[in-house]
């Protein structure tokens, strides 16, 4: 199946110092990613993997400069939903002029953030703020619009919501913030949802309230995601398929229940067993020793090597590609990946 | 250390009791109106074993970060009485307050933000040492310095270097150095792994459990994050708008939650699902895994709405409008109009000296 976005090789670089000493740091290095029609896509990693880079860069929301899209494809397919849309188009969203993306944005693909309270604009009532999104996109009047932003409300869970739509942001908590957020990012009917970081903000209990609804939503309205997150377990709550980054590459991406399961990539299998575990009460945390190499000091072969307990001379001298590992949709960066057995698929 | 051995006889390390923190809000109506206050805390009482781990949990705004800081009086508490190594903290004036610190330290969640940018770490870890007269000379300072580097696991020639040349993880170890400079009996920590990536996380958490054991320590550890809190403590109590609900031997408290919002939390906690046995791993649980609750079992358990505000708190039991229980029971008077206490639950009489109840606040036990 044609996938709805098709990510390759998207390279975005920051530019550091300045004058003489300028020089620009690639934070991204050529991530490849394909996100299917009606699927929900997870991109977990660790802070400075570069996982809210590409999360942006997708939109091409990053200022430009100190950001620089090096490189790379996005290619965007709308579906033709029917018989008076037309047949489906695909675009690359890096070759679109500014009229052309702000009709993407919101419209086709819309962004859900972490903080609603930033995101969101203090001085003007939710309603207003949902109806002029709607109205951005859609030919309604402000009655309508408003209307519209009633039913969204009432679609996201918030209770009360005629009432609701004349309260500010700040009258909210920040679970009924995040659906409001998430109202307001369903309101044009995407067929892609990124969703940065959703549920970091909340506490475990409206995390799971909100990670329940995007689900719901999600399967329900035929959209497709991309959910941004460090957690692993936000991401295998709602995700049929997770990539993960490291160091702005992806490292291994799977469908969900071979990455869980069958975790090839020893940074994966590192991350799953430095977790603590409910029921149990392990004596210690398997740790991940060292730290994220920094932006200016990748090292020239496997960018992992120096945390790796399986490192070998041969992952020092030659980066590994991202090759497919038994499984076609199972795919791994590394020369001595886990399941392959001893030795290694070299 | 010895000194765990023993403790069941003694009395403990730390003890609270009825503590309360209000702050005043302003007034119902114009100057005359009765004063309105929050309770951020409201007549909290427990106590912890010299070497015993308290944890604990609940929602932001539920007031376990007041809680730790009146506990070490870094939060001035509206009454009740603290207790820590037979010193009696409330009410100690200021500068016998002062000596008393040399025996309990916080641990804070911002590595960045307590540690003072322009100080070299040499001088952040050596102020304490020489605020409590602990060196006398120089060269005394400069080792002692080391050693506290050397038991946090940092890199010798880290002294010399400022706190924004270290990462998150290697910030948090400054700080806990920080905390054992002055040699604490006891040490609060206020989500000490929260801000840092798992990796990071599951190294700080060994370290801290390495620290207790090696020196004996007594922590009280607070945390949002439920598998890290059964993962480091002994015990633990959950609060939900400003008092204890629950309070248990972690794992009675994990494996038979007596409290609907206890069980509700556990409910809410996400996990990826395990991973197929590796060889090459270690870390064998010591107990075997709970089987994880269905989704349909989960989502029955999950919790609906928000916390309210602690200004305008539920009457009776505050947990009342999320409480499933209290709907399935066909929403009793009592629980809208008394407070329930915390009580031990049944079948506990027969605790052995010294060992812990599994107390709950919940009228529908």
């Amino acid at each position: 199946m044609q996938p709805i976005l098709a990510i390759s090789d998207l390279a975005v670089s920051f530019q550091s110092g300045v004058g003489r000493d300028s020089r620009y740091l690639r934070a991204v290095d050529g991530v490849s990613l394909n996100i299917p029609p009606r699927a929900a896509v997870g991109l977990v990693g660790e802070s400075g993997s570069g996982k809210s880079v590409t999360a942006l860069s997708l939109l091409r929301l990053l200022p430009q400069p100190p950001a620089r899209i090096e490189g790379g494809q996005l290619l965007f397919t709308r579906p033709g939903s029917g018989p008076d849309s037309g047949p489906s188009e695909t675009i690359d969203i890096l070759k679109l002029d500014d009229e052309e993306l702000r009709k993407l944005r919101g419209g086709h693909i819309s962004m859900i953030f972490q903080e609603p309270m930033t995101a969101l604009n203090p001085v003007y009532a939710i309603g207003d703020q949902l109806g002029e999104a709607l109205r951005a996109h859609q030919p309604l009047s402000r009655r309508e619009g408003l209307a519209r932003a009633v039913e969204l409300l009432d679609l996201v869970g918030v209770p009360d919501a005629a009432r609701r739509t004349h309260d500010y942001p700040h009258q909210l908590s920040g679970g009924q913030r995040q659906r409001v957020m998430i109202a307001m990012a369903l309101s044009c009917r995407p067929s892609l949802v990124i969703a940065d970081e959703p549920t970091t903000a909340l506490d475990v209990t409206t995390q799971a309230q909100i990670l329940d609804l995007l689900g719901r939503l999600q399967a329900e309205m035929g959209m497709s995601m991309l959910l941004i997150s460090h957690d692993l377990g936000v991401v295998s709550a709602v995700c049929q398929h997770v990539a993960v980054m490291y160091a702005g590459q992806i490292v291994e991406s799977a469908p969900s229940r071979t990455l869980f399961r069958w975790a090839s990539h020893p940074y994966t299998a590192g991350l799953l067993q430095a977790l603590p575990r409910l029921g149990g009460r392990q004596e210690r945390l398997q740790e991940i020793p060292g730290r994220v190499p920094r932006l200016g000091e990748m090292p020239s072969g496997c960018r992992f090597a120096d945390r790796c307990p399986r490192v070998e001379s041969r992952c020092r001298e030659e980066a590994p590609l991202l090759r497919s590992l038994g499984e076609k949709e199972h795919l791994v960066r590394c020369h001595f990946p886990l399941n392959a057995g001893p030795g290694g698929g070299a | 250390m010895s000194a765990g051995q023993h403790s069941n006889a003694r009395p403990p390390l730390v003890e609270v009791r009825g503590l309360s923190k209000h702050y005043p809000i302003g007034r119902d109506g114009f100057l005359f109106g009765k004063l309105k206050v929050v309770r951020a805390l409201e007549n909290v009482s427990f106590s912890i074993r010299e070497g015993e781990n308290l944890g604990l949990v609940g929602e932001s705004g539920c007031g376990k970060s007041t809680l730790g800081r009146s506990v070490l009086r870094l939060i001035e508490p509206t009454c009740g009485e603290v207790q820590i190594d037979g010193t009696t903290v409330t009410g100690l004036p200021g500068r016998e307050l002062r000596r008393f610190r040399r025996r309990a330290q916080m641990v804070f969640q911002d590595p960045f933000g307590s540690l003072n940018p322009r100080l070299r770490v040499q001088d952040i870890l050596a102020e304490p040492l020489r605020l409590h007269g602990l060196v006398k000379k120089r060269d005394e300072e400069v080792a002692a310095v080391e050693k506290l580097l050397d038991q946090v696991g940092l890199p010798a020639g880290s002294q010399r270097r400022y706190p924004h040349e270290f990462s998150g993880g290697q910030r948090q170890r400054i700080g806990i150095a920080r905390a054992l400079a002055v040699r604490p009996r006891f040490i609060v920590a206020d989500e000490p792994v929260s801000a840092l990536d798992v990796s990071i996380q599951a190294q700080i958490v060994n370290l801290l459990r390495d620290i207790q054991a090696g020196l004996g320590l007594t922590y009280l550890f607070i945390s949002h994050d439920l598998k890290v809190v059964e993962h480091m403590c002994d015990a633990v109590a959950v609060m939900y708008l400003g008092r204890i609900v629950e309070m248990a031997p972690t794992y009675a408290l994990y494996d038979t939650p007596r409290h609907p919002y206890t069980a509700a939390l556990l409910a809410s906690v996400l996990e990826p699902p395990r991973q197929r046995p590796l060889g090459v791993l270690s870390g064998a649980p010591t107990r075997r895994p709970r089987e994880s609750p269905s989704q349909a079992e989960r989502r029955k358990l999950l919790l609906y709405g928000d916390p309210p505000s602690p200004s305008d708190p539920p009457s009776g039991c505050a947990f009342h409008p999320r409480c499933a229980r209290y709907a399935e029971s066909g929403q009793p008077a009592v629980c809208r109009t008394e407070t329930p206490q915390l009580r031990n639950v049944a079948g506990d009489e027969k605790l052995g000296d010294g060992e812990r109840a599994h107390q709950a606040a919940c009228h529908l036990l």
